[in-house]
């Protein structure tokens, strides 16, 4: 059986944070 | 976003759909009625004895025909559960012992019908109670009408949708004609059913007469029954995870088999509340790590059916408490939050519904002062549970833009608008049931509770005129389940 886990974010809400944080990292520190 | 316990891959939650398929269709199942084996062979079982095989045709067809939402109605409409459940499952009492530990004494002795009224009228004040199980059986009725009467004790004194037992098909019928009289037709009761069931199998694979009888007329009135498979791991099932959530889901799939059949389009509950066994003692053990790990499969296995979920059940010794006489201890606030990390994890299965708040000793007993202490915990324990929004405003790249490297975000609007939702602030000390003021330890402050609560609270009458029909009811079954009539 797979190892058990505690997921708490959903595929799309990871790559929503993932997109979001290339904006910080282009916007806010370039 | 929000924590979700998952012990299955998707392609293991396959494996598991598919041995079940295999166990029902070459093993097959024990139907001890006459009248269900007739039904299931009219629907294309096979029959041999009192061994039915169900073809994986016939359990796909009643997989198409079971409902995906419901409504587990209440007796006050605003109490109305609809399922699946949002953000947190709905929560309900233990349910049926035989034992009540009581607070006044200390004592554990058997349990009655005024144990069971206070209960009732506990459950019914406190709002984490979401919906009743009869927590305590009625020992000085009458055993074969028990499960009759604690349904009528809890509608008397309790608003909320009711969850109980029923073994046979007598009682099955009578306890339709109680929620009839209270939701007012046949066709009203259907649309919000006021009750729902436990129907337990007994592991491996037999469906007695008297339990699957009941299912049949449930079904047939729209009450949803929640089969409760209890196979234990090593003893009842097999010695593995996987073949005990493969044995437990057949006798799921079966039950729903025996309803969609009965009445095509009918509720069921998914209810896996399968564990491993103690192997020093044989009990139950809610107490395993396996345990929380067997009721997210289950749940896993119910979301993949998209079946109102029943899986999961808190393990009583997790909130930490001096009910229990042979344990009896003083337990501080500290102790208490040490454990709601603990009592969370049995929630992250995310199941619909969920019982067990005031349980002792796996069920064997209950208390009232436990009910309001779990209750108190699990309200602490919702931190864990909680869903956060990801979305424009909530990944908040304007506010880290205008912050900037090296900046602070104490000052910023954004930070006043969302701080209170989304970072729990609450101590020990804001306590959610237990009165502020009180002193001294969770459990004295818990035992003041109940005595507040019983010396002033009491659900909403029944009217007159209902309540005399309830009881004419009441007497016309004992005539006909005691055969004196």
């Amino acid at each position: 059986m797979s190892k058990p886990g505690i997921n708490f974010l959903s595929q799309d809400e990871l790559v929503a944070i993932h997109n979001t944080s290339l904006e910080i990292v282009e916007k806010t520190c370039s | 976003m929000r924590a979700l316990l998952t012990s299955l891959s998707d392609h293991e939650v396959d494996q598991i759909h598919k041995a079940s398929l295999q166990i029902l269709k070459e093993t097959g199942i024990k139907v001890t009625s006459e009248k269900v084996r007739k039904l299931l062979a009219e629907n294309g079982a096979e029959i041999s004895g009192d061994i039915v095989k169900i073809p994986e045709s016939l359990v796909a067809e009643a997989l198409s025909r079971a409902p995906h939402k419901m409504i587990l109605g209440a007796r006050e409409p605003k109490c109305d559960l609809k399922i699946p459940a949002d953000e947190f499952p709905f929560i309900a009492t233990s349910g049926f012992s035989p034992f009540v530990d009581d607070f006044r004494t200390g004592e554990r002795r058997y349990s009655t019908s005024a144990d069971l009224k206070d209960f009732a009228i506990l459950s019914d004040y406190i709002d984490t109670v979401d919906f009743f199980w009869p927590i305590v059986i009625p020992g000085d009725v009458a055993p074969s009408l028990q499960e009759l009467h604690s349904l009528a004790i809890s509608f008397e004194n309790n608003r909320k949708h009711i969850q109980c037992s029923c073994v046979t098909e007598k009682t099955a019928k009578w306890q339709v004609r109680l929620a009839t009289a209270i939701a007012g037709s046949e066709e009203e009761l259907k649309k919000r059913p006021l009750f729902s069931t436990i129907n337990c199998t007994v592991a491996p694979l037999v469906f007695e007469k008297g339990s699957s009888e009941a299912m049949v007329v449930l079904a047939k009135a729209g009450i949803p029954p929640a089969p409760m498979s209890m196979v234990l791991a090593a003893t009842t099932g097999p010695a593995t995870i996987a073949g005990t959530l493969a044995l437990g889901n057949a006798e799921e799939l079966a039950a729903l088999v025996i309803i969609e059949c009965a009445n095509p389009g009918a509720p069921m509950i998914y209810c896996a509340e399968i564990a491993p066994a103690d192997m020093k003692t044989g009990e139950i053990n809610y107490g395993a790590p396996e345990y929380p790990l067997l009721c997210a499969g289950g749940a896993q296995l119910a979301r993949f059916y998209k079946l109102p979920k029943y899986v999961a059940d808190i393990s009583p010794q997790q909130t930490p408490n001096n009910a229990s006489p042979p344990k009896r201890k003083q337990v501080d606030t500290s102790s208490v939050k040490r454990s709601l990390a603990a009592v969370a994890l049995h929630y992250t299965p995310r199941p619909d519904i969920f019982a067990s708040f005031g349980g002792l000793d796996q069920a064997m007993s209950a208390s009232l002062d436990q009910l309001v202490l779990d209750a108190e915990v699990y309200e602490h324990a919702r931190a864990y549970l909680r869903r956060f929004e990801v979305n424009d405003d909530t990944l908040a790249l304007d506010i880290v833009h205008k912050v900037g490297p090296g900046g602070h975000f104490l000052s910023e609007k954004h930070t006043l608008e969302h701080f209170k939702k989304e970072i729990w602030s609450r101590s020990m000390d804001d306590t959610f049931i237990l009165d502020p003021m009180s002193k001294g330890s969770f459990p004295e402050r818990a035992k003041m509770k109940v005595k507040e609560v019983l010396s002033t609270h009491k659900a909403p009458p029944i009217e007159e005129a209902l309540r005399n029909e309830m009881q004419q009811i009441l007497k016309d079954a004992e005539k006909d389940i005691l055969g004196n009539g």
